[in-house]
């Protein structure tokens, strides 16, 4: 996993902006298109200002800008290939930003040293289209992992832990299977338990669904669903799901050709899309 | 193993062995030259290989007597055989150096060659499976050390025997047997040329060599000038060339021609030009007879006897064993001023010998003093009379061939009488004594064995007999297990060593840091780039020569360690690189840093991975520890060289192969046994294969879809195809088997 060198031109982008100021103006901005229950002099928990990424000579990423807030859930939507994998991506470092600015509770991450790193991506859990599980491990082992190398939290407690997240996911009675044992979407809500027992702050979601098998679709779903209004857990989905979306998002973000082509309310976006490239894409969709 | 696999391993052993026989029986049709086994009836008619030229076989390691200058044959030996030839009417053709142990089968067998000459000695031993011609020449065996240590050994040569000391000569030669015999607990080192020897004596490894004399004095003098000889065997030993038994009338026409060019003088010319004007010919030396011999004068004098000694039998390793062939070597000085007559060895109670081989050597120093005698027995003596008396200060050797000592065993003594050409009688002192193993339960097996007549069925054929001899078998295995139990000592050890090792480079190779990756390849492509073999003699003779002296098993377990783990560096980090991308990616958003995810994620996945084509690599340094035979490691393969030399005969090759296959093949077998189960549980990590391409099974593995990658990850890494190439050489031999 070496990083690779860009040889594109250098970006001119402006330093991050004042905290202070950056969540006034996130506020005014996000006020009116989210579900999202503003406290007031409340700061976005991920705040991302003029992102871009270039691979080699192809821009990806286009200047960028978008602020979740805590206890949000947004939903990415968007074609493929929009850039929307890759900034979900860049939020927890798997993909360098090539310019731009990132910052978690106002702590800037874009450029963080190595050992930095792994202590900012405690925050941010993922779940992977692939599911990634460990497949030497068992389910549970893979839900204590993270907790016991990473949190330094004794077996014991992570094997409570995690049997609650287990249980929390309907998998507890699989707790002993290897991920080779189990179906998709199986794997994929064990996925989602190893992510959540760590309580980062931001839980981003890559296409979670998209490489299960319709009828094991729905069992992913409800999970999420699950977490998503029972609890005040930040989350972050790119998805193709639109009933997800509309029912369970706080705010709906359309990408395309590497922009934020439009944002809004769930309803507001599905039903009158103000830009015409959103019309054609949920279009195409129905 | 179930009892279907072992049926099947059974079938394939078989398979080698119908191979081989196919081998065999074609090379023996392919003798074409119509006049192979023409008319033997006359005496004269004799028949070559190829017709007009005389092949010629040596090991061409023998300076001055048969060397390669450049590419050319040379010496003493080469001018012989063009001498002989042209007498003959042929031309010599010589062909490529064969391992002087392997000259005598190769005679034996036929068909590639007509005549041995590399400073054959002519014994009773392989006069049993080729005919000698007579003597060309006389010589002794020398003993070299170092120059610094020579005066030491040369007072005292029982310095040298002890374990620790390790003396090297050439497999299969007299000098080989002289030191089985004169320094029993000395580890004797067998070699592929008395060079290689030499070379080891200079570096340090190995303390002394013992070879033929001429060429050691040549070696000394212009090569080897930190050595010395430090010690003259007087052995009066005979070079002869080596002649099929089939081929009794190419004998007969060398013979002659031998004699022609003894006639004319050619002979002597070429002793003067390879040996120099002061060589002393064969038998000229008695003129120079009795120069310090007359210590006493009148009375009946004295013969002092000097040693008598056994030699190790066939089966016995460095052992001499009751109740089986051996020879037994008796030497004595003769202080007798009218000279002996005849010699009356008692052997021991119980002994037993038919007299019919005994050989009469009898020396003046270093010459040999020809002395025609006749051989009669009266049970357990031997008594030889002398045509003319053997004169005093003479050393007199007598050697009697197929006798064994009681079967129980325990220490004997050889006594005697002698008779004085005077007709005096004298008693011969007792012998030193020699001590006899007693006859084990495999030799009970032997004798049972040599008395079956289907066994005597069996081995009148001639593969049969020469491949697969079952008396040679059965002690084949008993001797070969402690050199089979070496071979499994050193990989065993030496593999932990190789994996960590291994790791350890193949962290390196993929590390971010460019000089840790530059010395993994370097030391990676350095070993895997050069031969094992050549490693091996690097480390061997390179360290003595700094001055660091290791013991040759641990040097041996450290070559293979070393040259073993550049392979797993490249298995691990093909088995690393083979871990998809997603699981790199799944380790760092739980936050686990880079040694975290190396030791709890990947290399745990990495070694399920990677343990067929480790085992692979197993098997692989397994075999080869053979090639430690040729620095002296005593493995399986030397046990059964050794065997080889003493036998003449290929069946303890054949023991041997087994010994290795027991090994080899349920280790294959467990390689595929883990391979099959690993290409069903090989669907971690990942998503799971679609329904439809589930029901295509296992085999389907390699096109097991992946998940439509989405957008730029796409850097995953086709995990099936990587695994299909880690283990290709597997997958053909289980396709091969299914």
């Amino acid at each position: 996993m070496r990083s690779k060198k860009n040889h594109a031109p250098a970006f001119d982008v402006p330093p991050a902006m004042d905290a202070a100021e950056a969540a006034k103006i996130a506020y005014d901005q996000d006020v009116s298109r989210s579900k999202h229950h503003f406290v007031p002099g409340e700061h976005p928990v991920v705040r991302i200002e003029h992102l871009n990424k270039t691979f080699t000579d192809t821009p990806v990423l286009r200047d960028v800008n978008l602020n979740v807030w805590n206890g949000e859930i947004v939903v990415v939507l968007g074609p493929s290939g929009s850039g929307k994998s890759t900034m979900l991506r860049c939020i927890n470092l798997l993909e360098t930003p090539t310019a731009g600015h990132i910052l978690i509770d106002d702590e800037e991450i874009t450029g963080a040293s190595k050992t930095n790193v792994n202590e900012l991506r405690k925050n941010l859990g993922m779940v992977f289209q692939g599911f990634n599980l460990f497949p030497h491990m068992t389910a549970l082992e893979n839900v204590m992992v993270g907790q016991v190398k990473v949190l330094k939290k004794s077996k014991e407690e992570a094997r409570v832990e995690a049997m609650k997240q287990l249980e929390a996911v309907g998998m507890a009675d699989r707790a002993d299977f290897k991920p080779p044992q189990l179906s998709g979407g199986q794997q994929q809500r064990v996925a989602i338990a190893r992510a959540v027992a760590m309580h980062p702050k931001v839980l981003l979601f890559d296409e979670p669904t998209s490489a299960l098998d319709p009828e094991l679709v729905r069992d992913v779903l409800a999970v999420m669903r699950d977490l998503a209004l029972n609890g005040d857990m930040t989350m972050i989905v790119v998805t193709h799901e639109m009933g997800f979306a509309r029912d369970v998002a706080d705010r709906v973000v359309f990408m395309e050709g590497g922009v934020v082509v439009e944002q809004g309310l769930p309803d507001e976006v599905f039903d009158h899309p103000q830009q015409e490239r959103t019309k054609e894409f949920l279009g195409s969709i129905r | 193993m179930n009892a279907k696999s072992i049926g099947r391993a059974a079938r394939a052993a078989f398979a080698v062995s119908l191979a081989l026989v196919m081998t065999l029986v074609v090379a023996g049709c392919a003798q074409p030259g119509g006049d192979t086994s023409g008319t033997p009836s006359s005496d004269e008619s004799y028949s070559t290989v190829t017709p007009g030229k005389l092949t010629v076989v040596s090991d061409l390691a023998n300076p001055p007597f048969d060397y390669m200058d450049g590419d050319m044959p040379t010496g003493f030996e080469v001018d012989l055989m063009n001498a002989l030839a042209s007498k003959m009417g042929l031309e010599v053709e010589y062909l490529s150096p064969l391992k002087f142990d392997s000259i005598v089968p190769t005679i034996q067998q036929g068909g590639k060659a007509d005549v041995g000459a590399s400073n054959f000695t002519i014994t009773e031993e392989r006069l049993q499976s080729i005919d000698f011609t007579d003597a060309y020449i006389d010589s002794n065996q020398g003993l070299v050390t170092s120059a610094d240590i020579s005066q030491a050994v040369s007072s005292d040569v029982s310095s040298l025997n002890t374990p620790s000391t390790q003396v090297a000569v050439q497999a299969g030669t007299t000098g080989e047997s002289w030191v089985k015999e004169n320094l029993p607990s000395a580890t004797v080192v067998s070699l592929d040329d008395p060079i290689q020897a030499l070379t080891g004596v200079q570096t340090g490894l190995y303390k002394a060599a013992v070879a033929d004399l001429p060429v050691m004095q040549y070696e000394v003098k212009s090569a080897y000038t930190g050595l010395s000889v430090a010690m003259e065997i007087p052995t009066g030993e005979q070079y002869g060339l080596v002649v099929s038994k089939d081929n009794p009338g190419l004998t007969k026409a060398l013979n002659k021609a031998l004699q022609e060019c003894r006639e004319d003088g050619t002979l002597s010319q070429l002793e003067t030009k390879w040996f120099g004007e002061d060589y002393e010919s064969e038998g000229s030396g008695a003129a120079a007879t009795a120069t310090q011999a007359t210590t006493a004068s009148g009375n009946a004098g004295s013969i002092d006897v000097n040693k008598a000694t056994a030699r190790p039998n066939e089966s016995g390793g460095d052992g001499v064993i009751g109740g089986m062939n051996t020879r037994l070597t008796w030497e004595g000085t003769v202080n007798v001023d009218d000279g002996v007559s005849s010699v009356t060895l008692s052997l021991p109670e119980g002994s037993t010998f038919d007299g019919s081989t005994t050989r009469v050597t009898v020396l003046d120093g270093l010459n040999r003093i020809n002395v025609d005698s006749e051989t009669s027995t009266d049970g357990s003596s031997v008594t030889i009379k002398f045509k003319t008396p053997v004169p005093s200060g003479s050393l007199l050797r007598l050697e009697i061939t197929d006798m064994q000592f009681p079967a129980e065993g325990g220490d004997f003594v050889v006594s005697g009488s002698y008779v004085t050409g005077a007709g005096t009688q004298g008693a011969l002192d007792d012998s030193p004594s020699i001590s006899i193993i007693a006859n084990t339960p495999v030799q009970a097996i032997v004798n049972y064995l040599d008395g079956q007549t289907w066994v005597e069925a069996w081995n009148s054929v001639p593969f049969l007999n020469m491949f697969f001899k079952p008396q040679l078998l059965v002690t084949s295995f008993v001797s070969l297990f402690n050199g089979w139990l070496l071979c499994l000592l050193l990989v065993v050890i030496a593999y932990p060593f190789a994996i960590a090792l291994g790791l350890l480079f193949a962290i390196m190779k993929i590390s971010n840091f460019r000089i840790a990756r530059v010395i993994a390849a370097i030391y990676i492509n350095v070993l895997r780039g050069t031969p094992l073999f050549l490693q091996i003699y690097i480390m061997f003779f390179g360290l003595p020569m700094m001055g660091i002296n290791i013991d040759n098993n641990v040097l041996g377990v450290i070559v293979i360690a070393i040259n073993s783990s550049a392979y797993q560096a490249e298995i691990f980090r093909a088995g690393i690189q083979s871990i998809p991308n997603g699981q790199y990616e799944a380790a760092a958003s739980l936050g686990m840093n880079r040694a975290q995810t190396m030791f709890t994620v990947i290399l745990p996945q990495m070694v399920r991975r990677v343990i067929p084509t480790v085992t692979s690599d197993f098997i692989t340094s397994y075999k080869d520890t053979s090639l430690l035979s040729s620095v002296g490691v005593m493995e399986l393969m030397m046990f059964s060289k050794n065997l080889t030399t003493v036998s003449g005969n290929i069946t303890p090759y054949m023991a041997a192969a087994i010994y290795y296959l027991i090994v080899t093949i349920p280790l294959i077998k467990a390689v595929g046994v883990v391979e099959g189960r690993m290409a069903a549980a090989e669907n971690g990590g990942g998503p799971r294969p679609k329904a439809g391409a589930k029901s295509a099974g296992a085999s389907s593995k390699a096109q097991t879809p992946e998940p439509a990658s989405m957008g730029y990850h796409a850097e995953e890494k086709d995990t099936a195809s990587v695994l299909g190439a880690l283990s290709a050489p597997f997958r053909a031999h289980s396709s091969k088997e299914a």
